[in-house]
């Protein structure tokens, strides 16, 4: 859609309202016009009730992201931790089980079976476990608004 | 030091490389963790052990089939690659992981160990009216091309950038995270491609001394390669269809454990056993202690380790050749 900026501005204006918590500078104005990086702000400041739960994504079968990236993102912003970037993954890779075992997130979200799925369900069953539909995260753009109702939805289960 | 000797230290150090594999890794779990009632209990049972089983396992069907090519095929280079085995068995799991997702945990076990047999009934066909060991080498050497051509298609065929990062992961070769269920579905497997190979003994040693003179001694060439080529194939096929590729094991080991044993062929086969067991379970520690969050892969650490390795043995050989 080159050339629709009208479009555009309107999509920004979208991912903005997505993101309910005003504050600090908004994807709306940090974001205007598309050339610019979509940079997500931090989570929420001054939360009452200390550290956010954390989260373990699993973008595809047993991979998940560090820090740095859209998924790191909307999950800090949909008000977890990312547990891959705790882990001390720098880019995107599997976790083994074991780490998991020794410090187990609050949820795993998953887009799909890993190889090891069945044996973490079964080592981990009080872990929480939340399908998440993997279209919304291949890429940014129109899909971070429904990516963060899910994910809200998520944490709003916990 | 009398054979039982050397087999018994070498047993000790097994025994040695699989406590290590049990306790050390991003978590290290010491011995006391394993009679009281510790949150560390799973990590051991779970993981540690059916992994630590797998390796041995695996480490000793890749050290003896190694050991046996080599005796077979008289040529220091050959080693479970050469067969084609191990490639045609990656063709099948990357097949399940590209396109087979749905197949469930025997899906990717199933593609590998039916490649595998695929690749083992050609090899066996195609050399059946030979008996040189040349025209063994080639048609093994070829269909470990082809089978690798044929991967990296499928790979180039993914349907997602995801489906190409878990193949190539996975052709890499590692244990972890691997379960009893692994352990159940490859055993039978490996114990019976195990016992086709250790019957080999007898007829390597006599085929030291030529074809010829092996013939006349009454032993069977073909006969022979039948059971390394079965052995081997439902060996290393299980192998690779819960690890992925694992290389170096079989090429090196019996290299290293031939001027202890000495060169004779049958006297080398339990050795490289346990030799190859110890070296796995060895390289998977060190792949679990490396910092950061995830593990190096098991194929990457053994190339890392026995690629100097092998260099150094050909540095030396200069000086004492092969035996």
């Amino acid at each position: 859609a080159v050339g629709e900026r009208k479009r555009g501005e309107a999509l920004v204006r979208a991912i903005a309202d997505a993101q309910s918590f005003s504050g600090r500078g908004s994807l709306a104005q940090r974001g205007r016009g598309l050339g610019d990086h979509a940079v997500l702000p931090e989570s929420r400041p001054n939360r009452p009730w200390g550290k956010p739960p954390s989260a373990l994504f699993f973008i595809s079968g047993d991979l998940a992201s560090g820090a740095g990236n859209l998924i790191d993102e909307l999950l800090r912003t949909a008000g977890f931790r990312n547990a891959a970037a705790d882990y001390g993954l720098s880019f995107t890779g599997t976790v083994p089980l074991e780490t998991l075992l020794a410090r187990p997130p609050a949820v795993i979200i998953s887009t799909g079976q890993g190889r090891s799925a069945a044996l973490r369900r079964r080592l981990l069953p009080n872990v929480p476990e939340a399908a998440f539909p993997r279209a919304l995260i291949n890429c940014g753009g129109p899909s971070i608004p429904p990516a963060l109702e899910q994910l809200r939805a998520i944490r709003a289960r916990l | 030091m009398s054979r039982a000797g050397k087999l018994g230290l070498l047993t000790f150090a097994l025994a040695a490389a699989f406590a290590l594999a049990l306790i050390a890794g991003k978590v290290w779990v010491p011995i006391d963790a394993w009679t009281s009632a510790d949150p560390r209990w799973p990590i051991i049972v779970e993981l540690r052990l059916p992994r630590a089983l797998l390796g041995l396992t695996v480490g000793a069907v890749l050290g003896l089939a190694g050991a046996v090519l080599q005796g077979l095929l008289r040529n220091p280079l050959a080693d479970p690659a050469v067969v084609g085995v191990s490639s045609a068995a990656a063709l099948g799991a990357v097949a399940v992981l590209i396109f087979g997702t749905s197949l469930g945990p025997w899906g990717g076990f199933g593609g590998a160990m039916l490649a595998a047999t695929g690749a083992m009934a050609l090899l066996a066909a195609l050399t059946w009216r030979t008996q040189d060991v040349v025209s063994f080498v080639l048609a093994g050497t070829v269909l470990a091309s082809l089978a690798g051509a044929l991967t990296a298609f499928l790979i180039s065929l993914a349907p997602n950038p995801y489906a190409v990062a878990a193949a190539i992961d996975w052709l890499m070769g590692a244990l972890t995270d691997r379960s009893w269920d692994d352990l159940a579905r490859a055993g039978p497997f490996m114990a019976a491609g195990a016992m086709l190979l250790a019957a080999t003994g007898p007829a390597l040693d006599a085929l030291t001394l030529g074809e010829d003179t092996a013939r006349s001694l009454g032993v069977s060439t073909r006969r022979t390669q039948l059971l390394a080529i079965l052995g081997t194939g439902l060996t290393v096929g299980a192998s690779v269809a819960v690890t992925g590729v694992v290389g170096f094991v079989g090429l090196v080991v019996p290299h290293l454990l031939r001027p202890v044993f000495g060169a004779r062929p049958s006297a080398l086969l339990l050795p490289s056993a346990l030799g190859g067991a110890t070296l796995v379970l060895v390289a998977d520690s060190l792949c679990r202690l490396v910092p950061g969050a995830g593990e190096v892969r098991l194929g990457v650490a053994m190339a890392l380790i026995g690629a100097p390795f092998f260099l150094w043995l050909l540095a030396r050989r200069e000086a004492r050749g092969w035996n």
